[in-house]
């Protein structure tokens, strides 16, 4: 395979201001990420830590082998939304336990003492998806007071799916370990009971259905949280405890202890030497343009990507605004698909046939993301844009190798869907901070509202209110900036994450690794095309 | 080893006799053949001279070289061999006993002309006259055992009131030591030099001096640096010492390769000590400076050659020095060490640079034999160059695993005194304090810091789930991968920061340094820190990381991750297992129990089953009485650990 020759002149005045821009996002991005380690604030860490446990970063880190990677999914779940707290309460991602890939979940125990929010829980079902999706073993570092109770009617009915998760993850033989470090009470309790092993810390894990106020509002019984709950009890007399932890350290390696036995994880393709990419990744912040509006090539971003830069470019010379082709990502085989411009008939027939030769032979789906949206007009509709579109959507759906979605630039119309957004179910799915995501870009909602109002007023014969008018595209335009903003789609668990760009090759490694737990077979069986 | 080399240049087939300790160890590995003759300890195995005889017979060895120590100076050992028609590489069992008493051999030299120290000889061992005879000579004396050697026996004595006690007890000790409880009295000369001439001589009645030696620096009693020249002798006295070996050589009759050893006073005033008759661990020395092969020419002679050199053929060049590397604690009174040598590693050898050794990695020091495990000798074309070379030989050697004197060699070889040639017997002890309990709390945390990226290198290199992505990455950092050691009883974290590449920033108490590595492997890795680029030696054993660079050595603990709490658990309770009855309560309230012991026999399911203390206290309360029937899991007995 040759290398990716790449062009990029880094004196240019366009690279600089990329990289000025990008350099700036990426320390927005450090500083976004940093606010959700401090927990809950000084005052919740000092209590947490004066009762000589361990914050929940720490078991974190105390849990995965000693120089493991850890990729934390959806770090900024929940920011900027009110009533929540970055991170949403959860500390959750992937990392090496007794050298095996696991899904670690930890609940933030300074955060409202670790209660479940409505961000919360949809970060929960995510990362209960990550590990069923990719056979990941999962182990729980519980510490929580249950549902926030101020928004239980956000949380309680869907609730319950992750109690059913863990059942349905144990039966396909992908096991999961609860260590509990403190409170774990009423529905919380189910986390633990439904687990396949489960560790409870001396003098802290408490467990119960119902705590001691409302034992004795239910029966009249009076009894001390420690008998009701407590390690000890549930170590010694109810059984629900499979290992008495001394204290918090014992419990992790007991935890490690037990994933050290499972079965070997499936074998993962030979990987042989890795080449790094020819050209520094650092470059890829002169090269992704600042402005989402000013298209740059996707060539120079693979290149700075794939292993030794090569890649192998099919129909290079056809349906040129989509780029496919096959390359190597520390050693996995990937075939890639990266918008070069708005999809036309020609580039999503392409991509169709290139999904379906990378399910012919199970190589998995890199997607970059940079999109406007199908091209609209006259031409491009007789020319049946909707149906070649709709073959390449088709393709994506049923695709069954495991697909992983970056978002490098705009994420548009029913680009979003082609190039297998969130609701295509790609294994992972990673932004960069300039990425924007939105039905259309904000000028253009805004400006096709304006020409509705118009329309319609011209219809009715009335004259516009050109002020009125004007005020109303400039606030839905401001509010749709506001919601395509990357930060607004990340707190709401729209991607797994805003990665810093540099990044994106050792993300994708991690990715694709934790992928071939689960290593799916590629399809030959597809929805009708519609040719 | 030594004597082993010696005959293959000749074109000598070796034999090696080996005690159970020694089954694979160097010397019996390096030799063509080696007999077995008998268990560890060496009085049933090296000090057997029926077994060693009877090894030459069974291999058909011709001569034996006894070697430095145990048999070497024994006559009765060369008259067996004399009896048995094997050549004794050595002088004859007369002439080793001639000298062996110490009085005798002073009342020889004084008949020869030789000086000896002022004092008392005689066969009178009453302790008054002895008394009288310490007096006499004058305060301070040296009491030594007439038969002695090795420093046992030996006492100084400075106030007349301490006479008697000290030649009680010396005479005491010797009777056990050596079996012969007479002592002899000399003069004790402050600040005195240990020089000794190395003598040779043939059946012909030929004997020559290769110079001297200069072994002031001893510590209990025994040598641990040897030099030629010595700083202290110009070439007159050279001259007059030489030929007052020499003499007394000539008195005994002496043949093959013997030492004569004098003391030197700071007025430059020498006496006759005594004669030792074998090769002596420090003879490189004199091989460095002459060229000659001592071990050869003993071979030579014991065939019955006569000396191939004359005096005046004899040449001294430049400066060599020894320095013994013993296994043993400076910081704890010199006691020998023992253990496992896990790292063992030469240094490159350059010219001059030598390394007589008798062990290897892995090798066990044991509480068996002498604790040295080699001897480090350099030479130069003068003293200064030779000290430094030794020094630098010293540095490169790296003998972890069990604890060495390697930095006080290196700390007393730089001191200022002795680097003025200003060296005496008592040298070390009057600058002890120079030399021992120091420690280089700096390289504690650079040793700490080597040891944490050493083990970060590993683990990456070993790493099967993505080798190649960035060490420790993080999409999100919270903190800094760190690690604990141990050393030397003080707990040192290091923390450290991937920056790019093979970069880090590592954290090490008050300490931030940025390495590099530049490359690494089993057993080493070489680093640049803060731009100095240096190797680092690095071997594992279980836990413990041996560091060693040119600047010093360490034995690095690793500290497990999840500590073992070994605190007892304040409260237990016994509890039932299954369902059953009380059938019988073994233990009293308040009564003491240890862990594992009876507390209960249940009946359950036509069983008895015993229920067991699972941690030491008393018993606290007892929950049940005989005929309770009892649920599984239900406490029966709370034991208490207070």
């Amino acid at each position: 395979m040759q290398p990716i020759k790449s062009y990029v002149d880094k004196q240019s005045e366009a690279y600089r201001d990329n990289y000025a821009a990008n350099l700036e996002s990426v320390e927005k991005l450090r500083a976004a990420l940093a606010s959700t380690t401090k927990g809950g604030g000084e005052k919740y860490v000092k209590r947490h830590l004066s009762r000589g446990r361990l914050l929940p970063r720490e078991r974190v880190e105390m849990l995965i082998d000693e120089g493991s990677y850890f990729l934390e999914i959806a770090p900024l779940a929940g920011i900027g939304i009110e009533n929540e707290f970055p991170g949403a309460g959860t500390i959750g991602g992937i990392g090496l336990v007794s050298g095996r890939e696991c899904i670690i979940v930890a609940n933030e125990a300074t955060v409202k003492g670790g209660a479940v929010s409505e961000i919360g829980q949809l970060k929960n079902r995510r990362l209960s998806d990550v590990g069923f999706q990719n056979r990941l073993p999962a182990i729980s570092l519980v510490e929580s007071a249950g549902a926030d109770l101020p928004v239980q009617a956000k949380i309680f009915v869907p609730g319950g799916r992750g109690f059913r998760e863990i059942t349905r993850r144990s039966k396909e033989r992908i096991p999961s370990i609860s260590v509990v470090f403190g409170n774990s009470t009423a529905g919380g309790a189910y986390l633990p009971g439904m687990s396949d092993y489960v560790i409870m810390v001396k003098r802290q894990a408490q467990v119960f259905l119902g705590g001691p106020p409302l034992v004795k509002m239910a029966t009249g019984e009076i009894v001390d949280e420690e008998s009701l709950g407590g390690a000890e009890m549930h170590s010694r007399v109810s059984g629900l405890s499979d290992y008495l932890a001394e204290d918090e350290l014992e419990a992790l390696r007991q935890a490690r202890d037990i994933v050290s036995h499972y079965d070997d994880a499936p074998a993962k393709p030979y990987l042989s030497s890795v080449e790094e990419p020819l050209y520094d990744e650092d470059e890829l912040l002169g090269i992704a343009s600042a402005d989402i509006r000013v298209p740059f090539e996707v060539r120079e971003i693979i290149a700075r990507l794939v292993d030794g830069s090569r890649f192998d470019e099919f129909k290079a010379k056809y349906g040129t605004t989509l780029v496919t082709g096959f390359a190597r990502i520390h050693g996995f085989r990937v075939g890639i698909l990266g918008n070069n411009g708005v999809l036309i008939s020609e580039s999503a027939n392409k991509g169709a046939q290139f999904i379906q030769l990378c399910n012919q032979q199970n190589i998995p789906l890199i997607f970059l993301q940079n999109i406007t949206g199908f091209m609209v007009g006259r031409a491009y509709e007789e020319q049946g844009i909707i149906r070649n579109g709709a073959k390449l959507i088709n393709a994506v759906s049923n695709s069954t190798v495991p697909a992983i979605t970056v978002m490098i630039g705009g994420s548009y119309g029913a680009g979003n869907y082609a190039m297998c957004g969130r609701a295509y179910e790609p294994r992972f799915l990673f932004t960069w901070p300039s990425h924007r995501i939105a039905v259309m870009g904000p000028q253009q909602l805004s400006g096709v509202m304006e020409i509705i109002k118009r329309d319609a007023a011209a219809k009715q014969g009335v004259a516009v209110d050109e002020g009125e008018l004007a005020m109303m595209r400039k606030m839905l335009e401001s509010q749709i900036t506001r919601e395509s903003d990357s930060y607004f789609a990340t707190a709401r668990l729209w991607d797994d994450g805003i990665i810093d760009p540099r990044d994106t090759r050792t993300v994708l490694g991690i990715a694709l690794s934790a992928s071939y737990n689960n290593p799916t077979e590629g399809t030959m069986e597809w929805g009708v095309f519609r040719h | 080893m030594r004597v082993i080399r010696a005959c293959r240049a000749m074109g000598i087939a070796s034999v090696a006799v080996y005690s159970d300790a020694d089954t694979n160890s160097p010397h019996t590995r390096f030799a063509d053949e080696a007999v077995h003759i008998g268990p560890a300890a060496a009085k049933d195995s090296y000090l057997q001279i029926e077994k060693i005889i009877e090894a030459t017979h069974r291999t058909g060895a011709d001569a034996i070289h006894p070697g430095y120590g145990f048999l070497a100076e024994n006559a009765d050992f060369a008259e067996a061999c004399e009896n048995s028609s094997i050549v004794f590489i050595g002088p004859t069992a007369e002439a080793i006993r001639k000298v062996g008493l110490k009085s005798a051999a002073r009342r020889m030299m004084t008949s020869a002309g030789v000086p000896v120290v002022p004092g008392y000889d005689g066969e009178d061992q009453n302790t008054e006259t002895l008394k009288r005879a310490a007096i006499e000579t004058g305060l301070p004396v040296l009491i030594k055992a007439t038969a002695g050697g090795g420093g046992k026996g030996m006492r100084i004595v400075r106030d007349a009131a301490e006479l008697e006690e000290a030649i009680e007890s010396a005479a005491r000790e010797s009777e056990k030591g050596f079996g012969d409880g007479r002592l002899l009295i000399e003069k004790y000369i402050e600040r005195a030099r240990h020089v000794e001439f190395q003598v040779f001589g043939d059946n012909y009645g030929n004997v020559i001096h290769l110079f001297e030696r200069d072994c002031s620096i001893q510590r209990r009693h025994q040598k641990i640096i040897e030099e030629s020249p010595s700083p202290a002798v110009d070439e007159n006295l050279r001259q007059r010492m030489g030929e007052a070996a020499l003499a007394a050589g000539r008195e005994i009759g002496y043949s093959n390769a013997g030492t004569v050893e004098f003391i030197l006073s700071p007025e430059g005033e020498f006496y006759f000590i005594e004669v030792n008759t074998r090769l002596q661990v420090e003879h490189p020395v004199t091989e460095m400076i002459t060229g000659l092969d001592l071990v050869r020419l003993q071979i030579e002679i014991a065939e019955g050659k006569p000396l191939r050199l004359k005096q005046e053929d004899v040449i001294s060049r430049g400066h060599a020095i020894e320095a013994r590397l013993y296994a043993e604690d400076p910081d704890n009174n010199f006691l020998p060490a023992i253990g496992t040598l896990h790292d063992w590693r030469l240094p490159a050898l350059d010219a001059g640079l030598r390394f007589d050794a008798g062990v290897e990695a892995k090798s066990e020091v044991s509480i068996y034999y002498d604790p040295m495990l080699a001897k480090v000798i350099a030479h130069g074309e003068d003293r200064e160059t030779a000290i430094r070379k030794l020094v630098y030989g010293l540095r490169g050697l790296s003998a972890q695993g069990v604890q060495t004197n390697r930095d006080f060699l290196i700390r007393l070889l730089e001191h200022t005194d002795f680097r003025r040639g200003e060296s005496h017997t008592s040298f070390i002890e009057d600058h002890l304090s120079e030399l021992i309990g120091l420690r280089d709390a700096a390289f504690d945390q650079q040793a700490a810091a080597v040891a944490a990226l050493y083990l970060q290198k590993k683990r990456h290199a070993e790493n099967k789930t993505l080798p190649r992505i960035p060490p420790v990455y993080r999409n999100n950092p919270y903190r800094d991968p760190a690690v604990k050691f141990e050393i030397g009883g003080e707990t040192i974290e290091v923390s450290y920061r991937h920056l790019k590449d093979d970069v880090y920033e590592v954290r090490c108490m008050d300490s931030q340094i940025e390495a590099r590595v530049l490359s690494y492997g089993s057993g080493s890795i070489r680093l640049s820190l803060d731009g100095i680029q240096q190797w680092f030696r690095v071997v594992e054993a279980g836990d413990v990381l041996y560091v060693h660079s040119t600047a010093g050595a360490r034995a690095i603990t690793r500290l497990s991750r999840y500590p073992q709490r070994h605190e007892a658990a304040e409260h237990e309770t016994a509890n039932a297992q299954m369902p059953g009855q009380v059938l019988k309560i073994l233990v009293a309230e308040g009564q003491r129990v240890a862990a594992g012991d009876s507390l209960i026999i249940l009946e359950a399911m036509k069983m008895e089953q015993t229920i067991k203390a699972t941690m030491d206290g008393f018993i606290e309360t007892i929950l049940v009485k005989v005929g309770d029937v009892v649920a599984p899991g239900e406490p029966l007995v709370q034991i208490s650990a207070e």
